[in-house]
């Protein structure tokens, strides 16, 4: 019964790792330089999750946290010091391949796995305290 | 000795073997939750008719055998070794849903709704093994409460 509490244990922190990741997407919404300095707009990332703790237990982890490689958006705006200066595309600036619908989407979905996860927390912390009290 | 026999009575082992049962499909349980958003994972579970079913047979068999000792034998996901261990080995869920594309059968509700009742199921044993200690407490002190 104590191992259950580790099993829902690494599903809130994969859970709530999900939801950093997506809290950078939506902070990086607009970015459209990297850190040091150099004219690239920031890339989405996600997590994978994978069954099994990571140590050979049960549960869940998070395995990666992966690059989206899908197109940069591009918006039309020539007096921009990050728009393209040369060729077809003169005159965009690339902006991140971050959607922000996408991103609200998933953290309710991660938000919501968070919640059932602490509600079996509960159960199976009720279930402990029947089993206690059968000492008293 | 009779208080051995108070103790050790077959429905006592029946109520301790069904907490140790409910215990294992919590647990099996909350790994399905746990994993509610891994792709291609497959929900397990333990079903608890048929534990039932070969809890009968066994409480069947002791009777005829007239011991206490129950053992759950030809149950394919949860029966008793010889040492008294329980042998726990969850079967993968079906999924007849095509909502998913990895074939996977993430029911968060089900899921919920059974662990709420396998909740209920284990705190039905547990109070049945607390009754039987608090008959033994009685009989000990010699009055009712």
């Amino acid at each position: 019964m104590i191992g259950t509490l580790d099993i829902t244990r690494s599903a809130l922190i994969a859970e709530r790792t999900r939801l950093d990741v997506i809290a950078g997407n939506i902070a990086n919404a607009n970015v459209t330089r990297q850190a040091d300095g150099t004219i690239l707009p920031y890339r989405r990332r996600f997590a994978t999750f994978m069954s099994g703790d990571g140590r050979g237990g049960p549960g869940v982890h998070v395995e990666s946290i992966e690059q989206d490689s899908s197109d940069f958006k591009l918006r039309y705006a020539p007096g921009s010091p990050d728009a393209i200066p040369s060729g077809p595309l003169a005159g965009y600036v690339q902006l991140p391949n971050v959607n922000i619908t996408m991103e609200y989407v998933d953290a309710l979905e991660a938000s919501r796995a968070y919640e059932a996860n602490v509600a079996m927390l509960n159960v199976t912390k009720s279930m402990l305290q029947q089993a206690i009290r059968l000492f008293a | 000795m009779w208080i051995d026999g108070l103790i050790d009575g077959r429905t006592t082992r029946a109520a301790e073997l069904t907490a140790r049962f409910a215990e294992a499909r919590h647990n099996v349980l909350a790994q399905n939750l746990a994993n509610i958003d891994t792709p291609d994972y497959h929900s397990r579970n333990l079903d608890p008719r048929l534990f039932q079913e070969s809890l009968a047979v066994a409480l069947e068999r002791a009777t005829q055998c007239n011991s206490s000792r129950l053992d759950l034998r030809g149950n394919a996901q949860f029966s008793t070794t010889p040492t008294g261990q329980a042998e726990v080995r969850p079967a993968v869920e079906p999924a007849p849903n095509v909502l998913f594309h990895d074939g996977t059968n993430n029911r968060l509700e089900g899921l919920i709704a059974d662990a709420t009742e396998n909740a209920l199921y284990y705190e039905m044993s547990i109070s049945f093994l607390q009754n039987s200690f608090q008959n033994v407490l009685s009989a000990i002190r010699g009055r009712v409460a």
